[in-house]
């Protein structure tokens, strides 16, 4: 359904009276997977490795520096885009079919305008409805998320996080979109909130045939939630699989380290040593030579500090970026 | 308490804070006793709203109107230079009076969640940290950097003599709350009060921020307050976890045991609603409603309207009272009372986590 190949999307940095270009911010350099119908595919990794970046470029609120976007919704039989290739106007129409869910309830609705006003504005600016058709469309998307239809006349001020959250959730979906672009939708939430949102987006996807693509940093959430997860680190892909997978078993130094680093709220600890990585996030307008994760890397050799592994397809729906893949023998996250 | 009398470094009875509203009285902290032991981790968890964090600003003396501390004791038991250990009520001091200046920041220090925000944007790393031990310690400012440098080292931050002259805005998030830690603790405090000092940083970042914590309190014989609502990380810090819901502390016990055998059904409903990695679910748990708004006055337990083990007739009209249970828990529940309507109580059993 959706297919990135070669995604980049490189930031000016300017300098000077002119402005002139000094370098890159290469927020996300060569990313490539593909989404089906009806899955969700989490999208981890640490703040600055370019997760918001993809999300955005799907949208279209950037315009990719290189690479191709081809998307096909459903309900139009045999169309293709190429969402990146496509200008404004051209890319109006898709739109309906891309929607996106904001991380802050607080920020993200407008504090002037009522529920009606925000949920249906999608309907409105499209042409789609107005009126008293608009109203009860409306409603109907209030009564799915799981809000009181008499809300409809009030302000988003009146309502809590886990709310307003659902308000998000029901003006992302009105327009019956194909893909969802979930970005960090929980992680303002309390956990017992957070838990509801869930069970909410989950729902909704098997009620509406859904595609998620779901950006958090939260690996207990992602796995919750997903079929398959991509793990980012300093804008490319370095491990990609099935979430069960690669949560038991991680074949990337980089996913290993995430997944240790994770708190488990239980008593007996199941997880084995944690790896606290040294150092920071490399600086993605001047990374590393070879493997960007090679300085903080545990089993880093000589050939790492070379050579830039590719994202490799190493068993079936496993793909990794990691020179040592198939020596290493990397700790999971206990299941039981 | 685990805790001997003796060995009790905070002692927190029956605190009340409440602020003072236009739409009424939110009581924000509502009658909560505890007790922090010399040396030991105290885990405070619970949803935002619940108090957790006017908690730690009542101990600092730092509530700002609206806001009053009304009713309680916050015993502290201030060791002399010379001679025995007496046990100070903070609440009795002046809250801006030269005795409490000389211990907040000093003998208790605190950080806090967002650290760029709690940085000057305008002084240097070297300057705010020289500041705060020149106000506590019989220094020179020579000596008074040379402390300060030496505790960026201490905090794992590379080149700490150049950092010294760095301004917070070019800093990382994690070297900031890096820099806050390094403040807090270069009077070698006896508790440090952290508030949600995690939250804001990203997993690696806070596994780095934590193995730090734990290597200096373990050091220095530190206290540790350590507010969060992150279940995962109280479970690897703490050594007592308190859990508190509207104002109340609703659950206190040891961290080992509260997370093996949850006793109060609000302990219970947060731990299942968490999204598991060890774990297969097809749905989470959830707690039914939300958290009632700070000026209500509910009748009988707070926690009735959204209890999964609601007793009608009960809950909603006794106020539960803390009792003790085997292993020296402390649970504000009727279910574990003589007023339950059932023979045994089930949830701990029934709703196991595992």
């Amino acid at each position: 359904m959706l297919e990135v190949n070669g995604l980049k999307k490189h930031f000016p940095l300017t300098s000077g009276l002119f402005s002139k270009v000094v370098s890159h911010i290469k927020a996300v350099d060569g990313v490539d997977f593909t989404l089906q119908k009806g899955e969700t595919l989490g999208l981890v990794g640490e703040s600055g490795c370019g997760k918001t970046t993809v999300g955005r470029l799907i949208m279209r609120l950037y315009a990719p520096t290189a690479g191709d976007i081809n998307f096909r919704p459903h309900g139009e039989e045999g169309a293709q885009y190429d969402l990146g290739a496509l200008d404004n106007k051209a890319l109006r129409p898709v739109r309906t079919h891309l929607q996106m869910i904001f991380q802050d309830p607080y920020t993200s609705l407008n504090p002037r305008k009522t529920i009606l006003d925000i949920i249906g504005e999608p309907l409105r600016l499209n042409g789609m409805s107005r009126g008293s058709e608009l109203e009860d469309r409306v409603v109907e998307m209030l009564r799915l998320v799981g809000l009181r239809p008499e809300y409809i006349t009030r302000y988003p001020h009146a309502f809590s996080g886990g709310q307003r959250q659902r308000i998000g959730i029901a003006r992302a979906l009105i327009l019956n979109p194909t893909l969802v672009i979930a970005d960090e939708p929980v992680s303002a939430l309390d956990v017992s909130v957070q838990a509801q949102i869930l069970n909410l987006l989950k729902f909704l996807q098997r009620e509406l045939d859904l595609t998620y693509l779901f950006i958090a940093h939260d690996l207990g959430v992602v796995k919750h939630i997903s079929d398959r997860v991509a793990v980012m680190y300093v804008g490319k892909l370095v491990e990609l699989a099935e979430a069960d997978d690669l949560y038991r078993k991680p074949l990337h130094p980089y996913t290993e380290a995430l997944l240790s680093a994770v708190h488990v709220a239980g008593p007996a600890h199941s997880q084995g040593e944690r790896i606290v990585l040294e150092g920071e996030v490399a600086d993605p307008s001047n990374p590393p030579s070879g493997c960007y994760f090679h300085p903080r890397c545990r089993y880093a050799q000589d050939r790492c500090h070379q050579e830039t592994p590719e994202l490799q397809n190493v068993a079936k729906d496993r793909y990794v970026a990691c020179h040592f893949a198939e020596e290493l023998d990397l700790a999971g996250a206990g299941t039981t | 308490m685990t805790v001997q009398p003796n060995d009790t470094l905070l002692e927190v009875k029956d605190l009340q804070t409440h602020f003072f509203m236009a739409e009424g009285v939110a009581k924000a902290v509502d009658s909560t006793t505890f007790s922090i032991g010399r040396g030991k981790v105290l885990g405070v968890v619970g949803e935002s709203g619940c108090g957790k964090s006017v908690t730690a600003r009542s101990i600092m003396r730092m509530v700002r109107p609206p806001g009053h501390t009304v009713d309680g004791e916050i015993l502290y038991a201030r060791a002399a230079e010379t001679g025995p250990t007496t046990s100070v009520d903070l609440l009795q001091l002046p809250a801006t009076g030269a005795e409490m200046r000389s211990i907040r920041g000093g003998e208790i220090s605190m950080i806090f969640q967002e650290p760029r925000a709690s940085l000057s944007p305008v002084h240097r790393i070297g300057d705010q940290i020289t500041e705060n031990i020149l106000l506590h310690q019989p220094v020179s400012p020579a000596e008074a950097e040379d402390i300060a440098t030496d505790m960026l080292q201490q905090v794992h931050i590379p080149l700490p003599e150049q950092r010294m002259g760095a301004f917070a805005h070019q800093l990382s998030g994690g070297m900031c709350q890096r820099v806050m830690i390094a403040m807090a603790l270069s009077c070698h405090p006896n508790l440090l009060i952290a508030d949600e000092p995690t939250t804001a940083l990203d997993v690696t970042t806070e596994a780095q921020i934590l193995e730090l914590m734990q290597g200096l309190q373990a050091d220095l014989n530190m206290a540790i307050m350590f507010i969060t609502h992150d279940l995962g990380v109280v479970a690897d810090m703490a050594d007592e976890v308190a859990v508190m819901y509207l104002g109340k502390i609703v659950e206190r016990g040891a961290a080992a045991d509260i997370f093996r055998d949850p006793k109060h059904p609000y302990t219970i409903a947060l731990l299942e609603s968490l999204p598991r990695m060890d774990q297969k679910r097809e749905w989470l748990q959830t707690i039914r409603g939300v958290v009632p708004d700070p000026y209500s006055t509910l009748s009988g337990c707070p926690f009735h309207p959204r209890c999964a083990d609601f007793m009608p007739g009960v809950c909603d009209e006794i106020v539960p009272q803390p009792i003790t249970l085997e292993d020296e828990r402390e649970v504000r529940c009727l279910l574990y009372t003589e007023h339950a309507t059932r023979e045994t109580p089930p949830p701990a059993e029934e709703a196991s986590h595992q």
